[in-house]
């Protein structure tokens, strides 16, 4: 009994020291998020409640006032939202196909597999900034793209890209697609990977050709997976506001505002004109980040299925 | 290994407050004041300046000055107060904030403050140097705004005088039609540029602008305490009668300040809005290949012009504490080393600023920068440094005349709604005054000014 208990206790002083050093690790991190994610957090969500422009002085208590003015007279924000909705899902219906399909070339293992990964994955790691110039140039009234088109007969007269809200959001979907498709195809690559080749072999010998097999086999193996990438890309295009501001800046006349990037433009110091209210500002997060929660509730709920497909 | 990873984790936490160490306050015997700014154009002329003075007057008197440039240099003073390293000097501070909680020490403070007070009395401003009448900060540079135009395109297209000299538009009816006389679709050449892609174009183009012409800028009239838009709902019909007759660049919603004043050194556009900052930008970031000289903002009409919008910068604020740990002597040596007549003179023969009082330089010849000139010249009928506090307004929930100038621009709105557009907003600021003394029972409302402020200059 007594070595018995002599054993459990060397483990339990052991399974503590091992804790200690993780949480000691980790330590950073944890109090990394508490003060500089937490705290801002509470932060502003206090701040919603007040009218508030940065000088402690001017700072007074305005209660339910703010959130009133953004659900009957601020149209403006609610307009974005419809712009934010719309990015998202044209870019996503450009986007996930495309890597889909490019993962699945990538899968067959041809030559140049590899090259073609890394170079795919490449635009990735360039900044929103530089992205934002690339793009305002080629997309520019004397810009290469419109130089190409007129020299292929395809326009008569340079089209101005950021003169439309269509044309403009045409150019942001297709920048922003290019920026970020390279990491889906990685993911979607990793998923692939991951179905069974013998599943292929059956489906082949059974008669099944490669578009069959696709859909019958290779997506419902990748649903649930498929469905986190999903979450993610949404979720990110949702939250798009830097892009936004370097390409267009919401032109034309904030037509092409993001959600993120209208609260930025107007409600950060040093981007917005002039004295703001912060407080609105505030307060404008407090009900985004509500509803952006709704928005991954809704879409956990919906694709909850595909987590047991097969 | 428990006793590695635990070193391990203990090395990782300590390093994460290498970043705290205290401020370096002396080299050997000399005290080191520190100076922050965010001004990178003029660094070198401040460095030239300062390694005069550290070898000079700072030798004799045990001083070492370290100049500084720092990006977001607001944040970066108030996080420099709360962690208590913030520099001796600074430039760009939030004033208000800074004054309200002590950081900064007023020239009214200061045992030897007041002859600073009597010698820039005339232009000394509420908010800008000063927060309730005392005085933190003292006037240094101005910027001068006008119309750069291409000599060029203008002699090309017979906009000349009897001696064969360009000569630029006074007035907005003037700017509309030279800019149609000046493009040509087929040479690709275009009477004015846009930075339609900047928040600020209205800011700018528009509101400033506005000024030369009798408008009010920030459409505050400081003699009403009321707000009056009417002069910006004039530019903006001028301009949209450009837009009609196609006289302008294509595709300015993509196009940035930087891409516009790259375009127009490039050659190929008459004319573009333009800030005495834009010097430097045309002679150095973007050399013009064209000659290209200034003009001053045009107004209404020809025989009524009101001085034009100038913007004043000042000069640095003190920390207190340092005054505390150097000496009110100390620092008040480097302030002035920085501040006097010479230095400011020396600045805009350098052409990095042009002084805040024209009189410094209105005789100094300068031979190899003639635009650096006529945007000193500028100076003379421009607004002078206003001391009436503008009454505040509440503007949350507002639909800002930025957002609505973008949407006339874009043509959701006819150019005959422009009158109503205007009016509408400002109904709307002026019931935000009301609003805003409302919320805030301690707001003091200021008093008027005893007349109207615009001045005419011819």
């Amino acid at each position: 009994m007594n070595i018995l208990m002599k054993a459990n206790h060397n483990d339990i002083k052991k399974g503590l020291s091992v804790q200690t050093q993780c949480y000691l690790l980790i330590g950073l991190q944890i109090i990394g998020f508490f003060v500089f994610t937490i705290y801002p957090i509470l932060w502003s969500a206090a701040k919603s409640w007040f009218f508030y422009d940065g000088v402690d002085a001017n700072t007074v208590f305005v209660g339910w006032d703010n959130f009133k003015t953004i659900f009957t007279k601020d149209y403006i924000y609610w307009n974005t939202w419809k712009t934010t909705f719309k990015f998202t899902i044209y870019k996503t219906i450009l986007e996930i196909p495309i890597a889909l399909m490019l993962a699945t070339l990538l899968s067959k293992g041809l030559k140049g597999s590899n090259f073609f990964r890394s170079m795919f994955y490449l635009p990735n790691i360039i900044s929103v900034a530089i992205i934002g110039v690339m793009f305002s140039n080629l997309f520019d009234y004397f810009g290469v793209m419109n130089n190409i088109m007129q020299k292929l007969g395809l326009i008569d007269k340079p089209v101005d890209w950021f003169a439309g809200t269509g044309t403009a959001l045409g150019v942001l979907v297709v920048g922003s697609a290019w920026q970020t498709f390279g990491i889906n195809v990685l993911y979607f690559c990793a998923a692939l990977n991951n179905v069974p080749n013998d599943m292929y072999e059956a489906a082949e010998i059974d008669g099944a050709g490669p578009i069959k097999q696709f859909f019958s086999i290779t997506l419902p193996m990748i649903a649930p997976v498929f469905s986190t990438l999903l979450l993610l890309s949404i979720n990110g295009t949702l939250h798009t506001s830097d892009y936004i501001l370097v390409m267009t800046n919401g032109a034309p006349a904030g037509t092409t505002f993001t959600v993120g990037a209208y609260m930025v433009n107007k409600f950060v110091p040093g981007f917005a004109e002039g004295v703001v209210n912060i407080g609105y500002g505030c307060a404008l997060s407090l009900v985004t980040s509500a509803i952006y929660s709704a928005i991954a509730v809704i879409y956990l709920n919906a694709t909850k299925k595909l987590k047991n497909i097969y | 290994m428990k006793k590695v990873s635990l070193l391990l984790a203990l090395c990782l936490i300590i390093t994460c407050f290498a970043g705290c160490g205290g401020k370096d306050v002396s080299t050997g015997a000399k005290d080191k004041i520190v100076i922050w700014s965010n001004n990178a154009h003029s660094k070198n002329f401040y460095n030239e300046k300062i390694n005069e003075f550290n070898k000079t007057i700072g030798a004799e008197n045990g001083i070492e000055v370290e100049y500084i440039i720092k990006d977001n240099i607001g944040q970066a003073v108030e996080l420099a107060f709360v962690s208590d390293q913030a520099p001796d000097l600074m430039f760009g501070t939030a004033l208000e904030k800074l004054a309200g909680d002590g950081s900064i020490i007023s020239f009214d403070e200061l045992k030897n403050g007041q002859k600073y007070i009597d010698k820039y009395k005339d232009h000394l401003v509420e908010n800008r140097n000063m927060v309730n009448g005392k005085t933190y900060r003292l006037p240094l540079n101005s910027t001068t705004y006008g119309l750069i135009y291409n000599k060029d395109m203008f002699k090309k297209a017979g906009i000349v005088d009897k001696n064969g000299e360009p000569t630029p538009p006074k007035t907005w009816d003037e700017v509309v039609e030279y800019a149609k006389k000046l493009t040509n679709l087929d040479k690709q050449e275009f009477g004015i540029v846009f930075n339609a892609k900047d928040s600020w174009w209205y800011g700018t183009d528009i509101n400033q602008f506005a000024s030369a012409g009798g408008g009010y800028v920030d459409g505050l009239n400081h003699h009403t305490q009321q707000f009056d838009f009417s002069g910006q709902a004039e530019v903006m019909k001028k301009i949209m009668q450009i837009k009609k007759d196609g006289s302008y660049v294509p595709g300015a919603e993509g196009l940035s300040n930087d891409a516009a004043r790259a375009r127009f050194a490039a050659g190929g556009i008459g004319m573009k809005t333009a800030g005495s900052f834009d010097y430097a930008v045309l002679t150095e970031q973007f050399p013009a290949k064209i000659d290209w000289g200034v003009a001053p903002m045009p107004s209404f009409e020809e025989d009524e012009r009101y001085a034009q919008y100038c913007l004043f910068s000042a000069n640095m604020a003190i920390n207190r504490k340092s005054v505390e740990k150097y000496g009110e002597e100390k620092i008040l040596l480097v302030y002035d080393y920085l501040q006097n007549d010479d230095f400011v003179v020396d600045m805009y023969k350098a052409g990095v600023g042009i002084p805040y009082d024209y009189s410094l330089v209105k005789d100094v010849k300068i031979k190899d920068k003639p635009q650096w000139k006529e945007f000193a010249d500028l100076l003379a009928i421009s607004a002078k440094p206003s001391n009436v506090i503008g009454i505040k307004s509440d503007a949350t929930g507002i639909t800002s005349i930025v957002t609505i100038w973008s949407e006339i621009w874009a043509q959701k709105h006819k150019v005959s709604d422009i009158d109503r557009l205007i009016a509408d907003y400002t109904k709307q600021r002026n019931a935000g005054i009301e609003k805003y003394i409302k919320d805030h029972p301690d707001y003091v409302v200021p008093e008027p000014a005893k007349k109207d402020t615009r001045v005419l200059v011819k």
